[in-house]
């Protein structure tokens, strides 16, 4: 009898650890697919050579926190328009990730020096691209006579087939002038002019699939006055520009009140 | 030497605008406005109607929006069209038939998003409203986009149409229902800030309802 319970007592406890473990096992996996989106893009992000202070999920948002420096840094421009494309490319892998994305950018002081928050919108990451041999040669010296009647130095012009990106364009220049409206009339062709034009020898005759266009601007002497990329399928644009640098590209410019703000009544 | 020097820069500007001409960007010079602001604010929207026929655009390109201003940062959603010529910011055209876009400037960083038509006769409610932190979120016809920030909160507000690029820009919006955001709640305009560059041109019927227009 006493041998009998205690057989009955050791069933019991096996089927209790099997039990136990079943549970332990599905409640990891399910802590593992919440943690899922967060880690894969940290390990993306980590991958491509960007530093993030901070990946995680917070109430059904993808948060990411980047540390710049006081007035944010060129890099960041590609570093935000890599954040919202592997969010965008993990959202659409299935994986049961967050629906909302929100980006801080923090000086070294830890103040919030840009904040984004959206919607993630899936989408398939780029299929793998060949660099295509001939690439951009057919151009590089009709721009580089229209930089040079501006007084811009065309530096490089490069396509880069990247494996996480896709087709890259890469562009860079220098302006020459001081600053003020000449300055500005070259960073508007340096930025946009270029741009428009190399959209319209890559995509104009089906040339090539570009998924990024990426300009730098520079001041002749190492310091960059603005970081630009365009995702052309997503009509979108994010730069970053120097202090003094206006955003010379876009005609919209929000006015304050003329003659200053007035008092509240 | 210093004549010589002068001369030479302005050649370069003289060539500059010309090169910009013929590339379809606009010459660096400012834009005009009609509208209203309203100082301070949580947030702003108003409808922004279409006119009945296809505005005239053969030069330049016209906004018709509600934004916030932060001492030179701002975010803004309205509609836009261009003369197809003008490049937009991602390269291509400015679109030739009105188009909803949403702009954010804070301080160094810039971003754009440009969207769907918005049919001629129509009307969209804008909006850009503060939502905490200084953050603040542009909102088209009911649909919650992106938002950018931190600004300085409350801001300066307005519901403006702007001319850039040249004042040829034909354009007629209707601004309805134009209100700001206290604390809590929206009300109607109810500062007299009304600005008309001549041109655009501008009919009030109040603070809070007028027509904006050139040419048409």
């Amino acid at each position: 009898m006493k041998h009998r319970r205690l057989v009955l007592l050791s069933v019991c406890v096996a089927v209790l650890a099997v039990i136990a473990g079943v549970l332990a096992a599905s409640l990891g996996s399910a802590s593992a697919e919440t943690a899922g989106a967060d880690t894969i893009i940290g390990r993306n992000l980590e991958a491509q050579g960007i530093k993030a202070t901070s990946v995680g999920l917070q109430e059904g948002g993808l948060e990411v926190t980047l540390s710049s420096r006081k007035g944010g840094a060129p890099e960041d421009t590609w570093a935000r328009t890599v954040i919202h494309r592997e969010a965008a490319f993990v959202a659409a892998s299935g994986d049961p990730g967050a629906t909302q994305l929100g980006i801080t950018i923090l000086d070294e002081q830890g103040n919030v020096i840009y904040r984004y928050e959206g919607p993630i919108e899936p989408r398939a990451r780029p299929s793998a691209k060949n660099n295509p041999l001939d690439g951009l040669v057919g151009i590089e010296t009709d721009l580089s006579a229209q930089a040079q009647k501006l007084g811009v130095v065309l530096g490089s012009l490069s396509l880069d087939a990247d494996a996480s990106q896709g087709l890259v364009v890469d562009a860079s220049a220098s302006v020459t002038a001081s600053p003020g409206e000449e300055r500005d009339l070259q960073i508007q062709w340096a930025t946009v002019g270029l741009l428009g034009e190399l959209r319209d020898y890559c995509e104009g005759a089906g040339r090539l699939d570009v998924d990024l266009y990426r300009l730098t601007v520079d001041d002749g002497n190492g310091n960059v006055l603005v970081s630009y990329v365009v995702d052309p399928r997503t009509r979108s644009v994010r730069a970053w520009m120097a202090s003094g640098v206006t955003p010379v590209w876009s005609q919209s410019q929000p006015a304050g009140l003329p003659g200053g703000p007035v008092a509240a009544p | 030497m210093r004549p010589r020097t002068a001369g030479k820069g302005v050649l370069v500007v003289l060539l500059s605008a010309f090169i910009m001409a013929g590339l379809g960007g606009s010459a660096l010079a400012s834009p005009w406005y009609a509208g209203n602001y309203r100082n301070p604010g949580y947030g702003v929207k108003a409808d922004i109607s279409t006119p009945s026929s296809m505005p005239s655009v053969t030069s330049g390109v016209v906004f018709n929006m509600v934004s916030n201003y932060d001492s030179g940062s701002w975010i803004q959603v309205g509609w836009v069209q261009g003369d197809g010529a003008a490049r937009a910011p991602d390269g291509t055209y400015w679109p030739q038939v009105p188009s909803s876009y949403e702009e954010s400037r804070v301080s160094g960083y810039y971003d754009l998003y440009l969207y769907s038509s918005q049919p001629l006769n129509y009307t969209r409610t804008y909006e850009v409203v503060h939502t905490g932190s200084g953050t603040w979120q542009g909102i088209i016809a009911g649909t919650r986009r992106y938002s950018f920030g931190p600004f300085s909160t409350p801001t300066l507000v307005e519901a403006l149409t702007e001319i850039a690029g040249s004042t040829q820009p034909h354009t007629r919006a209707g601004f309805n229902n134009v209100q700001f955001k206290g604390l809590y709640s929206y009300m109607a305009f109810d500062q007299n800030n009304e600005r008309q560059d001549r041109p655009p041109y501008a009919t009030f019927t109040s603070y809070s309802r007028y027509n904006c227009y050139n040419g048409m």
